[in-house]
């Protein structure tokens, strides 16, 4: 626990340099006492102990430097040597913290999209295991969009896949009602087996089951926040018809 | 050549001081006249260059320190060694010999 105690050291450096003055002055004062009573003039004596201790002062330095830690009081120097030459010249100052404040506002907002788009794994069961099947013409042109016949053949014949879902996301905006007011929100239409294909739970409610014959379903999945903006998180709305 | 001071070697001073601390508790002009009387004046510290060499031996934990009263009833810092300094006490030592051992071998030898 050394550090701490030279930590503290370095706080109270002046209670040190008290007690490092005493443990000087009574060893001098010791060895005077000695010469005299060997024979030696006081005044002589007191010369002669001074000489044998060596410099005091240079001494003392080397011996606050082991209880304290240098570099902090040397830092606390450069500290306030910077803030003044900072405040003498505002514009530099201005320029400086904005460059810094962009540099870091941009490192941050682009690690905050790639962490969330590239390293955190998506929230599904088990995201390894996930593809995405899509058809492409023969040179690659274009994609378009697989038929339903197409669909249920790879479905009925696949062995590389366990389950294939249909999903759809078109980018058009439907409106939404049924809380009073109508909204306007991104929607996609989906496979009734889509949520169990990802294994993930609902957090209210149930996902589709299939009504009827062609395994189609009426409902609609909402987000945890529209259900919390639009229906104020009542934990019954789930059943009204949207 | 009646007076020969050597400086105490470089490094030897730590061992010194923990082997004097092993008689007890004991401030630092104490340890100073220690160690020059029992080598009859030959081992002469620079009395003053004692006290780094005692703070630096605190902070590595083998000697503790506490103000005291001193034998003329003066306030004295008195210095003890610790356990982990008796350890390392043992440790110098060992190393002090086998060095010494090996520089006499050397300054013997002769060619046969």
């Amino acid at each position: 626990m050394s550090w701490i105690q030279r930590l503290i050291g370095s706080v109270k450096k002046k209670n040190l340099e008290d007690q490092l003055d005493d443990e000087q002055r009574f060893h001098i004062e010791m060895r005077a006492k000695r010469l005299t009573t060997a024979g030696m003039m006081p005044d002589e004596s007191n010369r002669r102990a001074r000489l044998l201790f060596g410099n005091q002062t240079l001494l003392k330095e080397k011996t606050l430097d082991r209880d304290t830690f240098a570099w902090i009081e040397t830092l606390s120097q450069d500290l306030r040597y910077a803030l003044r030459s900072l405040t003498m010249s505002p514009s530099f100052t201005a320029v400086a913290v904005g460059a810094l404040a962009l540099g870091i506002g941009a490192n941050t907002a682009i690690f905050s999209l790639m962490n969330a788009l590239v390293l955190q794994p998506l929230r599904v069961t088990d995201p390894g295991q996930l593809v995405l099947i899509n058809e492409v013409k023969n040179d690659k042109s274009d994609q378009r969009v697989p038929t339903m016949a197409a669909f249920v053949e790879w479905k009925n014949h696949s062995q590389m896949l366990q389950d294939i879902a249909l999903a759809g996301f078109d980018g058009d905006p439907s409106t939404i009602t049924g809380a009073g007011h109508a909204e306007r929100v991104n929607a996609g239409t989906c496979g009734v087996n889509f949520f169990s294909l990802l294994g993930v739970k609902p957090f209210r409610g149930r996902f589709f089951v299939p009504e009827n014959k062609v395994g189609m379903s009426e409902g609609v999945v909402i987000s945890e926040s529209l259900w919390q903006r639009m229906f104020a998180a009542d934990p019954n709305n789930w059943v009204r018809p949207l | 050549m009646g007076n020969r001071n050597s400086d105490v070697l470089q490094g030897t001073l730590d061992m010194l001081i923990l082997k004097t601390l092993l008689l007890g508790r004991m401030h630092g002009f104490g340890i100073a006249v220690h160690i020059q009387d029992v080598s009859e004046e030959v081992l002469r510290v620079e009395e003053g260059s004692l006290y780094p060499a005692l703070h630096r031996i605190e902070q590595t934990g083998w000697i503790r320190s506490d103000w005291g009263v001193s034998e003329n009833n003066r306030r004295a810092k008195f210095y003890e060694l610790t356990a982990a300094g008796r350890k390392q006490l043992v440790k110098e030592q060992e190393d002090w010999d086998r060095l010494t051992q090996a520089v006499a071998k050397l300054l013997r030898y002769r060619e046969a």
